[in-house]
């Protein structure tokens, strides 16, 4: 599990220093799908860097707990505890092959040729990269450098993985499988997902949804929760699924009409109706 | 007036080991003043094509046509292309370099030689087109916004040029909701006062529908489509094999349909859904 506890991050400025988050008390369970959303500015990236210790809380501390007989409690190590994958891809490909770059992270953690070689292997494959293993990364596409900057990540193994906007330059068929991909690490590696997004559909996903404004942590609980209280929809800057305001439409009519989150609810709702 | 493609094929590292023929046969045509989408899956050639429109990138064969002018490699014609075609990339703000935001959205206004009241009025406007309060703004350094003030100072410093046509490739990728409904809002009123032609370039199927009214839509480098948006959305079947998916609306009027409700709702964008939804609802409360 990661717990932040009274995490608040400061940054000097010429205006003088600026409060990035403030007194975040946040878990995530091992191998739970959580999302955090919030407008631009609120803090996401920065939250995303403190879970991954890229950056280290000006005050407050980020604790990865596990579980073998004691509890260990200690710094987050970048990369294989929690891995990290930046929203825009050419910030995180290094390498003059898709294969070296997946392989470059792999390289660090010293790990044996042999099981280097698999591990990339089994990435590429898992994100659908095969045909790409000899191009020049920054000859790929947008959405496709994104899935090498994920596999990059994923061959490392970590416990968490954090995704900022990770899928921003993808359509919508390859998001689909990336998240379909990601969904399959959590379901059979145990991998405990957060997800930083402003995508509806990758909200969905999650069992608990973190709203951020402002630095502060405005609200966690379950997406259907949030999105049934307007003030927190507002301040996280959530648009509200079409389904849902469809559902408000059909609420003045019949009061106990449900609050639907996708058409396909909404669909079945409507139809128990009549 | 209008930017056309005329069988335009282009092929990267042409007889070397990577050679990749990115687009095949693309004719399409794009009319002054129109709000026109540029869809297809990734790696489709949707960046390798509007990189054609200004001449960063030259046909290998085909004519790109920019008002009646076939964009090539002389000087006087590319200088005067790229006076008329403006493009946002995929994530701009990874371009910054000056120390203010002032300096920064001058930067293409001073290359072209805009007088100095020119490049302060121009700056201004264009500050304001994308919603961020000149007197606030333009003495901060770019470097200390966020992200989606960032893009938008970055879309800023292309609109301040004053061109007639914008390309945007995804220029709300990473954008908070807030932002994303801005951005578009002020590309389009930017069209219907200025006349400008907005191209852009998306992954994000509501915000198409929603804006767009013809779409252009690529997969493997050729067109498979192109022509009104609400027709593209129709042919569920297309969308499906071409890699997308439907706007929400779209879902929501198809699964009704599917469950065979008698709610019949407007899917072209989500007012109009809404507004007849609330129509439906209330002659069924008369009823």
């Amino acid at each position: 599990m990661i717990r932040l506890d009274k995490v608040s991050y400061q940054i000097e400025t010429s205006a003088g220093p600026v409060q990035v988050l403030c007194d975040i008390d946040l878990e995530f369970p091992d191998g739970s799908i959580s999302a955090i959303v919030g407008p631009n500015g609120s803090g996401k990236s920065t939250l995303a860097r403190l879970v991954s210790g890229l950056l280290r809380p000006t005050s407050g501390s980020v604790l990865l707990l596990q579980d073998g007989g004691i509890q260990m409690v200690k710094d987050v190590r970048p990369g294989l505890d929690v891995g990290l994958v930046f929203q825009n891809p050419d910030n995180q490909l290094v390498a003059t092959t898709v294969e070296d770059d997946i392989a470059f992270g792999l390289e660090n953690l010293e790990l044996p040729h042999a099981e280097m070689v698999r591990r990339v292997e089994d990435t590429l494959q898992l994100l659908g990269l095969e045909q790409f293993r000899d191009y020049p990364p920054h000859r790929l596409s947008g959405g496709q450098k994104q899935k090498v900057a994920i596999a990059g990540v994923l061959a490392m193994k970590p416990s968490f993985l954090i995704l900022d906007e990770a899928t921003s330059l993808l359509d919508p068929t390859n998001r689909r499988e990336v998240m379909q991909t990601v969904l399959r690490l959590n379901n059979e590696l145990g991998i405990g997902i957060v997800i930083i997004t402003h995508l509806l559909d990758e909200v969905l996903i999650a069992s608990r949804l973190g709203v951020l404004a402002n630095g502060v942590l405005a609200a966690w609980d379950s997406p259907r929760a949030i999105f049934s209280n307007p003030a927190v929809v507002e301040l996280g800057d959530l648009v509200l699924p079409l389904s849902a305001r469809a559902s408000f439409v059909m609420q003045e009519r019949w009061t106990d009409f449900p609050l639907c989150l996708t058409p396909e609810e909404f669909a079945r709702a409507t139809c128990l109706l009549s | 007036m209008s930017i056309e493609l005329k069988n335009v094929d282009y092929v990267y590292d042409s007889g070397e080991p990577f050679e990749y023929f990115a687009l095949r046969g693309i004719s399409i045509h794009i009319n002054d003043g129109a709000f026109v989408g540029i869809v297809g899956r990734t790696g489709s050639g949707k960046s390798t094509l509007v990189e054609h429109l200004n001449g960063l990138l030259f046909s290998t064969r085909g004519d790109v046509v920019v008002d009646d002018e076939i964009v090539s490699k002389e000087r006087t014609v590319l200088a005067k292309v790229r006076r008329k075609v403006g493009i946002v990339f995929q994530y701009p703000e990874d371009q910054f370099f000056a120390e203010t935001i002032f300096e920064e959205v001058a930067f293409g206004c001073r290359n072209y030689g805009f007088s100095k009241e020119q490049v302060d009025e121009s700056v201004r406007k264009a500050m304001n087109a994308v919603g961020l309060d000149p007197e606030r703004f333009l003495s901060l350094s770019p470097f200390q916004l966020s992200g989606g003030e960032q893009r938008r100072v970055a879309i800023a410093s292309v609109i301040a040029m004053g061109q007639k046509y914008i390309v945007l490739d995804e220029p709300t990728a990473g954008l908070d909701s807030g932002s994303k409904l801005a951005i578009l809002t002020e590309l389009e009123s930017l069209r219907q006062t200025a006349n400008v032609t907005v191209i852009l370039v998306s992954h994000n199927m509501d915000e198409v529908a929603e804006f767009c009214k013809q779409v252009v839509v690529l997969d493997g480098g050729t067109v498979v489509f192109q022509g009104s948006t609400d027709a593209f959305f129709r042919d569920a079947d297309l969308v499906d094999r071409t890699g997308l998916e439907l706007p929400e609306s779209y879902r929501l009027a198809h699964a009704l349909k599917e469950c065979g409700s008698t709610l019949t709702v407007n899917e072209c964008s989500t007012d109009r859904m809404l507004d007849s939804l609330k129509l439906c609802v209330s002659d069924l409360g008369g009823a």
